[in-house]
């Protein structure tokens, strides 16, 4: 383990051991998980400028997810009450299920279900023990089976397979959002959107080779694809003119599509 | 519960493990902004490209135009190489430019780390939702909370309100309570005045022990501040905020270290007015430093001040304040006036002569001032310019700073240290004598300007690697003391045929300059002489004597003579014998 990363789980360790407080320890979880995810999202801003070696970055950012997991696995054994006394119960298993996804998603050999676990062992909770959850976690909890989905069908060597996990992942996306309601200018909702907008680019290269022969009905075949994509594309419009940030990611997407809007 | 009561408490379960409420620090871990990574997908490939090429309308007419990509496109199947051309026709015909960018730029290249870390950061609740579910100083505990868990994850008792740390911390939140934070956001505000009010008490536990008059201080300095900083920051970006954070929290340390070590540290000295008046006084020192700093003039004071100069502005202004309350008349603006126009006449130095000198400068005045108002500034406290020892700070450093004549060989730069000893020189002989820059009547008089471009005129002409600046400045010192005891030494001496005109004081200084690194003298004759304490020396006699006999042409040659007499002397210099010559020699003149 890299030097750093083990004094930096030593230190956390202290200071939680210190602490002995659960709120604490799961604000140093979501402090490890923020640094991993900011590692990941920067990865995926230098494979359009490279600047770095990517290599180096996955390794660190999975140790950080496995820390913060680590120390969401320590509040939930150690201190339940206290976290369900400070209505952070939700927040703590929320992390987990974060963790879990991208742990899945960046390690091929991490164990693939156990998110799908952690989702079911939270909706239960949820229901019976009057575990409390934010907007955002909400949203996410009904989202993240559909972000597994996402993964799934691009792992999936089977077009017909791989078109059942991009269209429930759609939808599952699309429901997170139904079924919660955000408000308007809730960040979440961009989130959601810029999701599907993704998992659209990733479904329709997995169908691409199944595309017609004929010129002009491979013309039909992208306009199909491109009226999904404009679809979502348009429910962002709201949110674009007044983030200057989101156009411009929308833009970058729409290289990526071919869509010239 | 009051908030500051649940903050305080909130710290205390954080550190101790017991408490009966935790709310504020769990709602800030709830709503805590989490970075989601978008699910991977594909970017620029053949499918693009295709797209691209078939759907929208430049694609068509590029491909119409372009044999090769419509021959590309009709190609049912086509090679690893050929689809990558077609990727690479993408690439080149579809603009790099985004649509809603006017400014010519590739997007990539304009959306920053930052800009991209900000997009995937999701936060809990909505603004609306954040709103209605907190007060804007509740959204922050969270940030308090974890701070003064940092700050005391070494000890942890001390967040009682049996400590002196815990009261004052009490003090503070109350502070914050009663300031009304609905236009601006409160973060950066409260969070530099805490970690102020924590340094201080730790560091000065003893003075600040937290008994009714010190929190009662703390607790109106600490809103007056957050007011102050609360009303220049309405339309402040976030970076303005962040800064102003940031000298909010150096200037609450000065302030509050300053009102440790002065009015609480020694209330019987510096407070006969009335019983309380520490917290009064510290306000308005606050109020004054945060005005300038965070004020329209921020960046022009700013490269002023330093952590370090910044105590001791502090320190000087409470001191002063203490001392003589009276400093403060015309709106309880004396003190920020002095301060304002002495860094306004500095800021116009500032390229010949170094920004360390101010908080020195601003504590010699405001010492002096305190001691002796009237005579500095008169009765009736009307203008800052009429303040005499700030019409002295400019004349001097204005005169030091002025680029010496063409053909000067000495040029030093002197050192922040050295002008400060030089001020108080000048200082302490306004304060003596303030004819030095006003007359009888009222009026401006040169004297003081005079003096100093005089003695700097002869120092000037010494050959550069012979004379130290730490001389120069004890050659200035020994000149305007000897101005001081007669004025005839600016008196201009009529020229003569081997001598142009020149001021008297000027021309002794170069007879002896002149003198002993004469062309012709060589090491041998000057060795002793030559040397820089000897030189100090020696100018002290001189004008010492001239001071009491007069500077006529005559009595400027006589002393032109002693020196000569030295040099023709083989042996060490004699200050006594010296003295004894030249005194001789100018009765007998006289």
């Amino acid at each position: 383990m890299h030097h750093i990363i083990k004094k930096t789980w030593i230190a956390l360790l202290v200071l939680g051991i210190m602490f002995g407080c659960g709120g604490h320890r799961l604000k140093q979880a979501q402090d490890s998980y923020n640094e991993a995810a900011q590692i990941e999202a920067q990865l995926s801003f230098e494979e359009i400028e490279p600047t770095g070696d990517p290599l180096e970055g996955l390794p660190q950012a999975l140790r950080n997810y496995h820390i913060a997991l680590s120390l969401t696995d320590d509040a939930l054994e150690k201190h339940a009450e206290s976290l369900k006394k400070d209505q952070l119960y939700g927040t703590a298993l929320m992390i987990k299920a974060l963790c879990q996804w991208r742990i899945a998603a960046l390690d091929e050999e991490a164990d693939q279900d156990k998110i799908r676990e952690i989702i079911d062992d939270i909706d239960k909770r949820v229901k019976h023990e009057n575990i409390m959850l934010g907007t955002r976690d909400k949203v996410l909890l009904r989202a993240l089976p559909g972000l597994r989905e996402h993964a799934l069908g691009l792992q999936q060597s089977d077009p017909k397979k791989a078109q059942r996990l991009f269209e429930s992942a759609l939808s599952t996306l699309e429901k997170s959002l139904s079924d919660v309601n955000p408000p308007e200018d809730h960040p979440v909702r961009a989130y959601i959107r810029l999701a599907q907008m993704r998992t659209l680019r990733a479904w329709r290269w997995v169908e691409f080779p199944n595309r017609p022969k004929d010129l002009a009905k491979r013309k039909e075949w992208n306009d199909k694809w491109n009226a999904r994509y404009v679809d979502y594309r348009n429910k962002l419009a709201p949110l674009m003119e007044a983030n200057r940030g989101l156009r411009a990611r929308v833009e970058n997407m729409d290289k990526d599509f071919g869509y010239e809007p | 519960m009051t908030y500051a009561q649940t903050a305080l408490f909130a710290i205390q379960a954080g550190l101790r493990l017991y408490g009966a409420t935790r709310k504020a620090y769990a709602d800030s871990v709830r709503g805590h902004a989490l970075i989601l990574p978008l699910p991977r997908a594909p970017g620029v490939l053949v499918d693009t490209a295709e797209n691209w090429f078939l759907t929208s309308d430049l694609g068509i007419e590029i491909m119409q135009q372009t044999p090769r990509i419509r021959w590309l496109m009709e190609q049912t199947s086509r090679s690893k190489a050929q689809n990558a051309e077609l990727v690479d026709l993408y690439r080149f015909y579809r603009s790099p430019i985004n649509p809603s960018h006017e400014d010519a730029e590739d997007v990539r290249g304009e959306l920053s780390r930052e800009e991209m870390f900000a997009l995937l950061e999701v936060r809990q609740w909505s603004d609306d939702e954040a709103i209605s579910m907190a007060t804007p100083l509740q959204t922050i505990t969270g940030t308090l909370v974890n701070i003064a868990i940092d700050y005391f994850v070494q000890t942890p008792g001390v967040v009682s309100e049996e400590r002196s740390e815990g009261r004052a911390l009490k003090a503070f939140f109350e502070a914050l309570d009663e300031t009304d934070f609905a236009t601006v956001p409160p973060k950066e505000i409260a969070t530099g005045l805490m970690v102020a009010v924590l340094d201080t008490v730790s560091a000065h536990p003893d003075v600040l022990a937290g008994g009714e008059n010190e929190q009662n201080l703390i607790k109106n300095v600490s809103k007056s501040m957050a007011e102050s900083a609360k009303g220049f920051l309405q339309d402040a970006t976030d970076k303005e905020r962040r800064n102003a954070g940031v000298w909010l929290q150096l200037i609450g340390h000065a302030v509050f270290k300053g009102a440790a070590e002065t009015v609480l540290a020694e209330p019987g000295h510096y407070l006969k007015v009335k019983p309380g008046a520490e917290s009064e006084i510290v306000v308005l020192v606050g109020s004054t430093i945060t005005n300038l700093l965070l004020g329209e003039r921020q960046l022009e004071f700013r490269e002023l001040f330093s952590a370090e100069g910044l105590n001791k502005v502090a320190k000087s202004a409470l001191a002063a304040v203490a001392r003589n309350p009276e400093i403060l008349k015309i709106d309880n603006r004396g003190v920020e006036n002095i301060i304002v126009v002495l860094a306004e006449d500095l800021s116009k130095l500032k390229e010949k002569i170094s920004p360390d000198i101010f908080p020195e400068v601003v504590h010699l005045v405001l010492d002096k001032s305190a001691d002796n108002l009237d005579l500095l500034w008169g009765k009736s406290f009307k203008r800052p310019r009429r303040h005499l020892l700030v019409t002295a700070t400019y004349t001097l450093l204005k005169s030091i700073a002025k680029t010496p004549p063409q053909g000067s060989t000495w040029k030093p730069q002197f050192t922040p240290d050295q002008l400060f000893e030089v001020a108080n020189a000048v200082f302490e002989e306004v304060v003596n004598n303030p004819a030095w820059l006003v007359d009888e009547a009222g009026n401006a008089s040169g004297y003081l300007q005079a003096a100093v471009e005089a003695i700097l005129e002869a120092l000037h002409k010494v050959p550069g690697n012979r004379i130290s600046a730490e001389t120069g400045v004890k050659v200035l010192r020994t000149g305007m003391g000897a101005v001081a005891l007669r004025l005839s030494l600016l008196d201009e001496l009529p020229s003569t045929a081997e001598q142009p005109a020149k001021v008297a004081v000027s021309a002794a200084l170069e007879a002896i300059f002149g003198e002993i690194f004469a062309d012709g003298v060589g090491a041998y004759a000057n060795w002793d002489l030559a040397r820089n304490s000897t030189l100090q020396t020696l100018a002290e006699i001189a004008l010492d004597k001239l001071a009491k006999f007069g500077a006529t042409r005559e009595e400027v040659e006589k002393l032109r003579q002693a020196v000569q007499e030295l040099i023709n002397h083989d042996g060490p210099f004699n200050p006594e014998g010296f003295a004894i010559r030249l005194e001789d020699l100018l009765a007998k003149a006289a």
